[in-house]
């Protein structure tokens, strides 16, 4: 049989092949020497897949900072000279797997430490990289509240956990008047979701308010369902988590039902410009979670010297007003910046450095546009920081975001209960 | 790699050079290249087998199942569980993926493997679908959640290992896998008599009954077997990446990628797996590398799998193998035209 | 409210999702059952669909509605372009011809799918309609938001249209011929690239339109085209594969089916539910609930 003979001739080339490409792919990979005069940090994002939005808000982030710094200061100041910053990016593809090995990717460049990713499934596998490599690791997008609670000595966020965002929202949102007396809870069922409408239906029963359902479903079900079965329900308030999209779903089924509840609150993203896109004309009014905007009062430090100039910045730079998480992403470069600068030890970081800067991290307290960032050590939320106020937004006719709550915070008044759809 | 001895036994000299120094190559992998290239090793070695699992009833059984990613998932979700909700050792948990995947694959083969052609293929995706919706429901698979996976070093077989549990350790884990599943595939499928059984069945039902072959036996020795396959890599993925949730691991698009891998390879060879396994996986991998930031890689893909469809049937191996020759596409470019006379 | 209106509020949910489901389920159970492909593309003509919604929508006045001339000119055309592609992967000496429909148009969803990610981003897009929004209340029944209830009225008229040029013309009856016996039909004389390129365009062009009403429902993301690709599965699982009329049928179960079991189950279930019956009609009935499916593999 002349076949099996080409079978195994074939065989042969194909193994000769696979070995060169991976050969080449080998060689690709070993560019970057030691030798540097920059700070590398790697950052991982979603820059491709379902979370390309929310990775490219990350990375305005981290850009802003490193482009601010490095052209305001030169960079970090290290026993008389001046480092600049570098940030590479890895992508993570919106998924768990290629997270974890753009993570390795950039700790195999060389990176002195990491700045994490967007979304909390991918975060909870970068997170067990940077510990086995033992690697420092901060992350401005990520609040599912998993990944505070596993514990992990190297990672830190900057952002509060959504058990905190929003429940205080919540919270924020009972004190209306005239005041609820019952919310209806719905979820999208994936972690940073559920975790979001747990903590609203926790806020609920706390403040004594009832509960008239509390419901979790697909991404990609039929929200017409949802709304009758909320309608029959009457309730005051419909709060909501899940990502852009289902808000977008769920106030276009609401406005075909003629649904109104006094009022929407929605996390995450309400003020960002997708919702806005998304929703077109049902947009106003709809209530949000945030822990930062550029009209917030907040005392400003470094780099940026008030929210308004770091949005005023951002805006030049990208032509979009940035949000939270864009904020937030900034305020972990700006972590570093400071924690590296206390580190003073010039790049690139040895295993001893990397280890020191955790303890600086722990004990750290950095005045940013964002707010005050401290990490709590130990705790139910190991290295978060759950310090900086949540706000409670609602947006306006024109989409744009007020603060309406907390009272201490807030800078106008809610447009409360909400106007009927057919009122507008 | 002595269970390779007898392959290499048979091979003319040179060859046999060329087969030791891959060899070598392989088993020297990590620790030429680092733990970012381990992991895209162990990532390639993975696929690889993974996409020989699908192509050992798609490919060698002409079923196409298009539910087989979630045997992945639940052996992941197996391997999980026991380590997780039970407390036991990573070998329990492999061994326990096993079972089940065998245990539920044979369930499910015995009614729908009556069913052929797109109605299998159908039937088979909407049983994984299900699949993936019950872990999101159930408590035991963490729901929502997902499941966070234990990795000290007393994780493996019940007592603390001397060595880390580290991408390089994975890195040999999956090397051994993906030889036994490539072993396996040689022999069962190759050169011994089950092979020619199944390879009967899939190109006339009829006939192989005629030379009294059990078809119903076969093709449900070949569905548990690959099903087993893809849950053993299953398992290992699950520890290795720590974090295994229901929209991860239990995805659709797992079993587009096996599919796809494998066919772009050539379906029904040994090797093809091989090489569409490599190149779909490093395409995807090192985009970022090469493409930066964009997502033009994704209708790149699209348009290679069109382009292979229409003018390389028979996949990478076709290629090599001289049956996509000049002639080849002119003819198949001139049959194309012909089906464009619209009027 | 007392429950019996959120009962009748439930079917009126339920029979209008069917309707959206039949504006997709008719052109794909023409593909599978008279062009015998499997297409995995199916969602992305109506990803496709509700993004010409979007882009072109602003240009006409912020109206969806207008759109759906120029979609359906544009996706007839490129339809019947596509058709010779797929007839040249599924015949001839090819191995697994199924398979070979299968991936191709997995492919051309990829590239579909990227294109649109790569060009236009992420996030959604609103399909703006001045036309059709807001409900008509029925006393003593309930809201029929307007755009389901034209989106299904679509659906249903296109049905209709189909089953009259399929059985009442003589281009539906060579089509039917060729659906019956391919070489046969071509020994008849009947110029089977140019009756299947007809029957694939007007299968992209009601389902890209399909788009546009969806995208009007909901929104326009680049994502959105898995499920309803899962959903024309789906319906012609139920309605029996390649049984036109069983379509309006399988739309009723699979919209009250959701519908109630996503209020009186529990929304989380869903899907599971769903994917649960195709498995099982499959197995015990493969020809559909009515078990009138004329095509096997």
């Amino acid at each position: 049989m002349p076949r099996k003979h080409d079978d195994r001739r074939t065989f042969l080339k194909s193994v000769g092949a696979a070995a060169t490409t991976v050969g080449l792919a080998g060689c690709a990979g070993l560019g970057g020497g030691p030798e540097r005069d920059t700070f590398l940090l790697g950052a991982v994002t979603s820059l491709s897949g379902d979370l390309r939005f929310g990775g490219g808000v990350t990375q305005r982030g981290y850009d802003m900072w490193a482009d601010t710094i490095n052209r305001e200061q030169g960079g970090i100041e290290i026993g008389g000279d001046t480092y600049e910053v570098e940030v590479e990016y890895a992508d993570a593809q919106s998924n768990p797997s290629a997270g974890a090995d753009a993570a390795s990717q950039m700790i195999n460049d060389g990176a002195d430490a990491l700045l994490g990713p967007y979304s909390s499934n991918v975060t909870l596998s970068v997170c067990p990289i940077a510990e086995q490599n033992s690697m420092p690791h901060i992350t401005g997008s990520a609040e599912s509240p998993q990944i505070w609670q596993e514990g992990y000595e190297y990672s830190f966020g900057t952002i509060p956990t959504v058990s905190i965002i929003g429940n205080e929202a919540t919270s924020a949102l009972l004190n209306l008047e005239p005041q609820p007396e019952s919310v209806y809870v719905t979820g999208v069922n994936e972690p940073f979701s559920e975790a979001t409408a747990v903590s609203m239906r926790t806020a609920a029963e706390d403040a004594g308010v009832t509960v008239e359902n509390y419901e979790l479903f697909p991404r990609d079900t039929d929200y017409t369902n949802v709304v009758s079965a909320a309608q029959n329900a009457d309730p005051d308030l419909h709060l909501h988590g899940g990502h852009i999209g289902s808000h977008v779903d769920l106030v276009s089924a609401s406005e075909q039902l003629g649904y109104t509840p006094n009022g929407f609150l929605m996390h995450y993203g309400v003020n960002t410009g997708s919702y806005k896109d998304g929703s077109g004309a049902q947009a106003p009014y709809t209530f949000g979670a945030t822990v930062w905007i550029p009209s917030v009062d907040r005392s400003g430090g470094v780099l940026f010297d008030s929210p308004q100039a770091y949005a005023d910045a951002a805006e030049a730079a990208y032509g979009s007003a940035p949000d939270y998480t864009q904020a937030g992403s900034t305020a972990a470069g700006i972590v570093y910046q400071e924690a590296l600068t206390e580190l003073n030890a010039a790049p690139p970081l040895s295993q001893d450095d990397k280890d020191e800067l955790i303890g600086i991290l722990e004990e750290i307290e950095v005045n940013t546009f964002y707010g005050d960032v401290t990490f709590e050590v130990g705790g139910e939320y190991h290295h978060n920081n759950i310090n900086t106020q949540t706000l409670l937004i609602q947006l306006g006719e024109d989409g744009s975001p007020t603060i309406v709550g907390p009272e201490d915070a807030a800078t106008g008044e809610a447009n409360y209960p909400v106007p009927a759809w057919d009122e507008r | 790699m002595s269970a390779s001895a007898p392959v290499i036994g048979r091979l003319p000299g040179d060859q046999r050079y060329w087969f030791a120094a891959i060899a070598v190559l392989l088993l020297a992998w990590p620790f030429l290249f680092g733990s970012f290239w381990a992991r895209i090793g162990l990532g390639a070695l993975m696929w690889i087998g993974l996409a020989q699992s699908w192509n050992m009833i798609g490919g060698y059984a002409g079923y196409l199942d298009f539910g087989h990613g979630a045997y992945f998932g639940i052996g992941g979700f197996a391997a999980g569980i026991a380590m997780v909700q039970f407390g036991y050792p990573f070998v329990v948990g492999f061994a326990l993926a096993i079972v089940v995947a065998a245990v539920l694959a044979y369930l499910v083969a015995v009614p729908t493997l009556r069913l052929t052609g797109a109605y299998f293929a159908i039937a088979t995706w909407a049983l994984a679908e299900s699949l993936k919706q019950a872990a999101l429901i159930l408590e035991i698979t963490g729901g929502t959640f997902g499941l966070s996976l234990p990795r000290s070093p007393d994780t493996f077989i019940g007592i603390a290992v001397p060595f880390a549990i580290s991408e390089t350790f994975f890195y040999y884990v999956m090397l051994v896998l993906c030889t036994a599943t490539m072993l396996l595939t040689y022999y069962l499928f190759e050169r011994h008599e089950f092979g020619y059984r199944v390879k009967a069945l899939r190109d006339d039902q009829d006939a192989a009954e005629s030379l009294g072959i059990d078809t119903t036996r076969v093709k449900r020795q070949v569905y548990v077997l690959s099903c087993v396959v893809a849950a053993t890599f299953g398992s290992v993925y699950a520890w290795y990446i720590v974090f295994i949730h229901p929209n991860d691991v239990l995805a659709p698009i797992i079993t587009d990628r096996m599919v796809i891998m494998a066919l772009l390879g050539g379906l029904g060879t040994l090797t093809g797996p091989i090489f569409g396994g490599l190149l779909v996986f490093l395409l995807q991998r090192l985009s970022s590398v090469f493409l930066g930031s964009s997502t033009f890689y994704l209708p790149l893909i699209g348009v290679l799998i069109m382009v292979t469809v229409l003018f390389a049937p028979s996949g990478i191996i076709g290629i090599l193998r001289g049956e996509v020759g000049r002639d080849d596409v002119r003819k198949n470019l001139k049959e194309l035209g012909e089906k464009f006379d619209l009027l | 409210m007392v429950d019996i209106g959120l009962f009748t509020q439930i079917v009126i949910n339920g029979l209008l999702l069917g309707g959206i489901y039949v504006t997709i389920g008719v052109g794909f159970s023409l593909a599978f059952g008279v062009l015998e492909v499997v297409d995995f593309a199916v969602g992305e003509y109506v990803m496709v669909g509700a993004f010409m919604g979007a882009v072109l929508a602003p240009l006409f006045g912020a109206e969806g509605v207008f759109v759906i001339p120029i979609v359906l000119v544009v996706f007839f055309a490129v339809g019947a372009l596509i058709q010779p592609l797929i007839h040249h992967v599924t015949t001839g000496d090819r191995p697994h011809p199924l398979l070979m429909g299968l991936v191709f148009t997995f492919g051309l969803a990829t590239f579909l799918r990227g294109g649109v990610l790569t060009i236009f981003g992420p996030n959604s897009q609103d399909v703006p309609s001045s036309l059709l929004t807001g409900g008509i209340a029925v006393p003593g029944l309930g809201t029929f938001p307007v755009v389901r209830t034209v989106t299904a009225v679509f659906g249903v008229s296109g049905l209709v249209v189909f089953m009259y040029y399929l059985y009442r013309t003589r281009g539906g009856m060579a089509i039917r011929a060729i659906a019956e016996d391919r070489t046969n039909a071509r020994l008849m004389g009947i110029n089977i690239n140019r009756y299947q390129s007809i029957a694939y365009g007007a299968y992209a062009a009601l389902t890209g339109s399909a788009g546009v009403f969806i995208g009007m429902t909901f929104n326009a993301s680049p994502g959105m085209g898995l499920q309803y690709t899962a959903f024309a599965f789906f319906m012609v699982v139920l309605a029996g594969m390649g049984y036109l009329p069983g379509v309006i049928i399988a739309g009723v179960v699979l919209g009250l089916t959701q519908s109630f079991t996503a209020v009186y189950i529990s929304g989380n279930a869903v899907l599971l539910v769903l994917f649960a019956i195709i498995y099982v009609v499959l197995l015990v009935s493969p020809a559909g609930i009515l078990g009138k499916g004329e095509w096997a593999t």
